[in-house]
């Protein structure tokens, strides 16, 4: 029986309202997205926002990232819905509940699923920083606190490579503040500490299931530098963290390395990130380029690879874990609502079924359609 | 650890990539340098954006400030800067999403299309960071709001009346 992912589940009172729920967060984003063109935004402490990325997908040669060899899926889509509250000019508390679903993947397990993001409280300190408090987005790379918001990202989803399908989250603190924010060149510092739990997907011969690294002890930091020019910054982000094994004293660690920039119609990131674990490390790389044919319709290209290099008593082994390259196009029908189709060629052995690290990589062809939503 | 006692993670290849760590170092360095190149060269290359006939920016007439340059501006307006120079909170108004002026000074100030300042906004409401400032329909609302708050800014259309209270701000490079 797989175990759950990682996410704080709710329970609701009855059935029925579970499974109405998702389709409920669905139809309010679609209905806020809907551009109101002579409406302004209004002053108020509450602020409620959401989003809805739904997608098609399909794979050819092998599964992947939930698509299906050789048939497709529309059980692919992240929606979500957040609430803050305001009740100083200081103090905000903010909520989160999304629903999501990954295709064949038993990553998401029960379909009708809605899970807390985050919850937590935030308190505006000495201009510009900040303390939070609660279950809040990991502060770590490019994407990692926004990486299923269609409406942010070039593709379907983050890059797969740097972010995988978990750690989002930490339940903790975080600390953070803008230095030198009036300067031409300003940087915004982060420290967090907590604990999270992060779940993968074990492929053996006889089953797949999800298996969970419950990180404690975890404390880490995020800086980035923002250049003068718009849109262009460079971070530096690591965490080390314990495993929760009471006999287990190994620190465990990860850092990562992170750049983008936005020059007239065209945008370029870059990633790099290393982390150790038990009885493995890990180095992965991912590059994008867009470039903005029109106005409202850009073209994304976007390369990465990772390795996994395992331990064994007296011997190691390197593994091809994951090559991707993907292109697409992104129109932007208005500004809240985009259409994107991408196609991606997959070597590896990160894919939806075992393949054995000592094997040969398998191939996939993968293709996903998909509209995103935010308000 | 990964290396083991006398490990060394090039010397065991299982697929034949034949791949070593120094040569993606080595790649992730130019990139790096690349990056941090980039916006030097590019800052370099932009245009004045400080001067525009498609927008006028204005404070309220107590406010001690007297100019900012167009990089401050704009990252005032995206709020990552959120206190004037004497320390107080800075006050927010926005034109409406569909403002002609508003698109006048996405592109002169913050040197985006309407697409990619929709996609920082998603990224800061979703990351729980900040949430887009208030709005005004028209030019009128956004001039009395600027009246009746003292460390409030905001962008008219050239043209606009003020009257008392208000002040228009000097931009500079």
């Amino acid at each position: 029986m797989p175990v759950m992912e990682n996410r704080t589940m709710r329970s609701f009172p009855t059935a029925s309202i579970r499974r109405l729920a998702p389709f409920a967060l669905a139809l309010q984003c679609l209905w806020q997205a809907v551009p109101a063109r002579a409406q302004a935004r209004p002053d108020s402490p509450v602020s409620i926002h959401g989003y809805l990325t739904q997608g098609f997908a399909r794979a050819w040669g092998n599964p992947i990232a939930g698509a299906p060899d050789g048939a497709s899926t529309l059980d692919y889509r992240s929606v979500a819905l957040q609430v803050g509250y305001s009740f100083t000019a200081l103090d905000k508390l903010v909520v989160q509940l999304s629903h999501r679903r990954l295709g064949t993947s038993i990553l998401e397990g029960d379909a009708n699923t809605i899970n807390l993001d985050w919850g937590f409280y935030e308190r505006r300190v000495l201009g510009e920083g900040s303390i939070r408090l609660g279950k809040l987005p990991l502060p770590r790379g490019l994407f990692n606190e926004i990486r299923h918001v269609g409406t942010a990202l070039p593709f379907y989803r983050a890059p797969l490579t740097i972010y995988f399908e978990s750690a989002e989250t930490i339940d903790g603190a975080a600390v953070g503040y803008r230095f030198f924010a009036h300067e031409p060149w300003s940087m915004q510092a982060e420290v967090f500490g907590g604990g999270y739990q992060f779940d993968y997907v074990r492929h053996e011969p006889q089953e797949s299931f999800v298996e969970s690294i419950h990180a404690r002890s975890v404390h880490g930091a995020q800086l980035w530098l923002d250049a003068p020019m718009p849109g262009t910054r460079v971070g530096l982000g690591g965490q080390r963290y314990r495993h929760d094994g009471a006999d287990d004293p190994t620190w465990y660690s990860t850092w990562q390395l992170s750049g983008e920039f936005l020059w007239n119609r065209v945008t370029g990131r870059a990633e790099y990130v290393q982390a150790d674990s038990r009885g493995y490390s890990y180095e992965a790389v991912q590059a994008q380029v867009g470039y903005r044919l029109l106005e409202r319709l850009t073209f994304n290209v976007q390369g990465e690879y990772g390795d996994v290099f395992v331990t064994f008593p007296g011997a190691e082994l390197t593994v091809d874990y994951a090559r991707d390259l993907a292109g697409g196009l992104v129109w932007s029908v208005w500004a809240n609502t985009a259409l994107k189709f991408e196609l991606h060629g997959f070597e590896g052995h990160a894919l939806d079924r075992y393949t054995g690290f000592q094997g040969p990589p398998g191939r996939s062809t993968y293709f996903i359609a998909s509209l995103a939503v935010g308000f | 650890m990964l290396n083991g006692p006398g490990g060394n993670r090039t010397s065991a290849m299982s697929s034949g990539s034949g791949r070593t760590v120094l040569r993606r170092g080595t790649i992730v360095s130019i990139c790096a340098l690349a990056f941090l190149g980039m916006p030097v060269m590019a800052a370099r290359s932009m245009p004045d954006r400080a001067q525009s006939a498609e927008f006028v920016v204005v404070v309220n007439v107590e406010n001690p400030v007297d100019s900012i340059t167009v990089d401050q501006l704009s990252r005032m307006f995206l709020k990552k800067i959120r206190q004037w120079e004497g320390g107080r909170a800075i006050q927010l108004v926005e034109q409406r999403t569909a403002a002609r002026v508003r698109r006048a000074f996405a592109q002169h100030v913050h040197r985006r299309p309407a697409s990619a300042l929709a996609a920082y906004w998603q990224q800061q409401i979703f990351s729980g960071r900040a949430v887009p400032p208030p709005e005004r329909s028209t030019d009128r609302e956004i001039v009395e709001y600027v009246r009746a708050t003292t460390d409030a800014i905001g962008y008219v259309t050239p043209g606009t009346p003020l009257g008392a209270g208000v002040r228009p701000l000097r931009i500079t490079p």
